[in-house]
């Protein structure tokens, strides 16, 4: 995919035919289109600065090519202490050492 | 079977609906026509 | 010996007990319906999993190409929305994608997490499971009526009736118009509770064999492994359903948009 996008689809058509453009009813738009192309920012993109925990927790876990299943691992871990621990203050701690009730 | 306890039926389907409609919402306003809007910049960059 | 682990169960259906967190009070009205229950804990997890966990958290910060975890939502939303397109298809498809996609995330993500050990299941629950049914089926009929009039009733007739077979053919089809409402929740709510009771039943009886002494401890690998296989086909269940849920409402959907 890269590969197919060389320079001509990045340039709009208007400006490639070079005969349109010194015409006048074109100036206005040649100049509208210039100054766009100036307002956009140059450069390489800015790094992303992940802050806070849970920007922490996606750039180690979501981003790009950190992307893995242990998210998944951590949820299930999570449901599971919160499932077992529910469980354990509702019943089973009235049946500790296999007492029926 | 204890799902059948007439006490929460009324609790459940507010709980419910209520998920139901909010992810409804957040789909159609927000989640949905950004998958959609990747796809179209995708084309726009490769192909037009 | 096992005992010692407090792994203690009263019945297999303890496991679908709802119980109240945090209760509201008021002399005048009746306010049981919003207090905190079980139900309501892992609605907001099912809702915080699906919300940030699929669609917030997996953004890739806005790149063109998104990440593997993007890729999934990817495969998602193309699955359902050819789905929907073939289902439903004509000119109205893309007005019902929504619908149907949320239905899928919801219930895939609550099968799912009701198959994590000592977790909930909420599309056990055959009231609220079997009530969405029937608002799905009774929109499809408004929408129905709606759009075509008493022509919406030509639905019960199927093309090519003999004239003296459509009394008979129409009360037949009328049954099993109004029995979608209920066997589209139910297919659902019966296979997340059967396999649920399922497992619950064959682990307590491994457990109380493995339990007697040590060689039926390490016999009783055996059936485990059986109950490993069972466990493989519930996470199936739990995804099929939910694909099946969805093809069944676009299906209903088709047949008040077009009649047939």
């Amino acid at each position: 995919m890269i590969a197919k996008r060389c320079l001509s689809t990045l340039i709009p058509p208007k400006i490639v035919s070079a005969k349109n453009l010194g015409s006048a009813p074109n100036a206005q738009r040649i100049s509208q289109v210039v100054q766009f192309y100036k307002s956009l920012p140059q450069g390489a993109a800015p790094a992303y600065k992940p802050s806070g925990p849970i920007g922490k927790y996606k750039a180690k876990y979501f981003d790009g090519d950190n992307a893995s299943g242990k998210p998944l691992l951590h949820l299930a871990l999570f449901v599971l202490g919160m499932g077992y621990s529910m469980e354990y203050y509702f019943h089973l701690r009235h049946h500790k050492g296999g007492a029926e009730h | 079977m204890p799902q059948l306890v007439p006490f929460y039926f009324l609790n459940q389907l507010t709980y419910g609906f209520l998920l139901i409609t909010v992810l409804l919402v957040l789909f159609s306003q927000f989640f949905l026509p950004r998958i959609l809007r990747l796809y179209v910049s995708r084309l726009f960059i490769s192909k037009l | 010996m096992l005992n010692l682990l407090n792994t203690y169960i009263n019945s297999p259906l303890d496991q679908f007990e709802i119980r109240v967190f945090l209760g509201f009070v008021s002399p005048f009205f009746d306010l049981s319906c919003l207090s905190f229950t079980t139900f309501s804990l892992y609605a907001l997890i099912v809702f915080i999993v699906i919300v940030g966990g699929l669609n917030l958290l997996t953004t890739n910060n806005d790149k063109i190409v998104g990440s593997r975890w993007y890729v999934s939502q990817e495969a998602m939303y193309d699955t359902i929305l050819n789905m929907v397109k073939g289902q439903i298809g004509g000119k109205y498809w893309g007005y019902y994608f929504p619908l149907v996609y949320t239905f899928f995330i919801f219930i895939f993500t609550a099968n799912l997490i009701s198959m994590i050990p000592y977790s909930f299941a909420l599309s056990a629950h055959l009231v609220f499971v079997v009530s969405l049914s029937t608002i799905i089926w009774l929109g499809a009929t408004i929408t129905g009526l709606y759009k075509h009039g008493l022509i919406f009733f030509s639905l019960f007739v199927p093309t090519g009736t003999p004239l003296a077979l459509v009394p008979l053919l129409v009360l037949i089809e009328l049954l099993s118009y109004f029995a979608r409402a209920i066997s589209l929740g139910l297919r659902l709510s019966a296979n997340i509770i059967a396999g649920h009771l399922l497992l619950l039943i064959l682990g307590g009886l491994v457990l109380s064999l493995m339990s007697v002494s040590y060689i039926y401890f390490i016999f009783g690998f055996i059936p485990l492994a059986a109950i490993l296989a069972i466990l493989c086909l519930e996470f199936a269940i739990a995804v099929i359903q939910s694909y099946v849920w969805s093809i069944l409402t676009s299906s209903y959907l088709k047949d008040a948009l077009y009649l047939h």
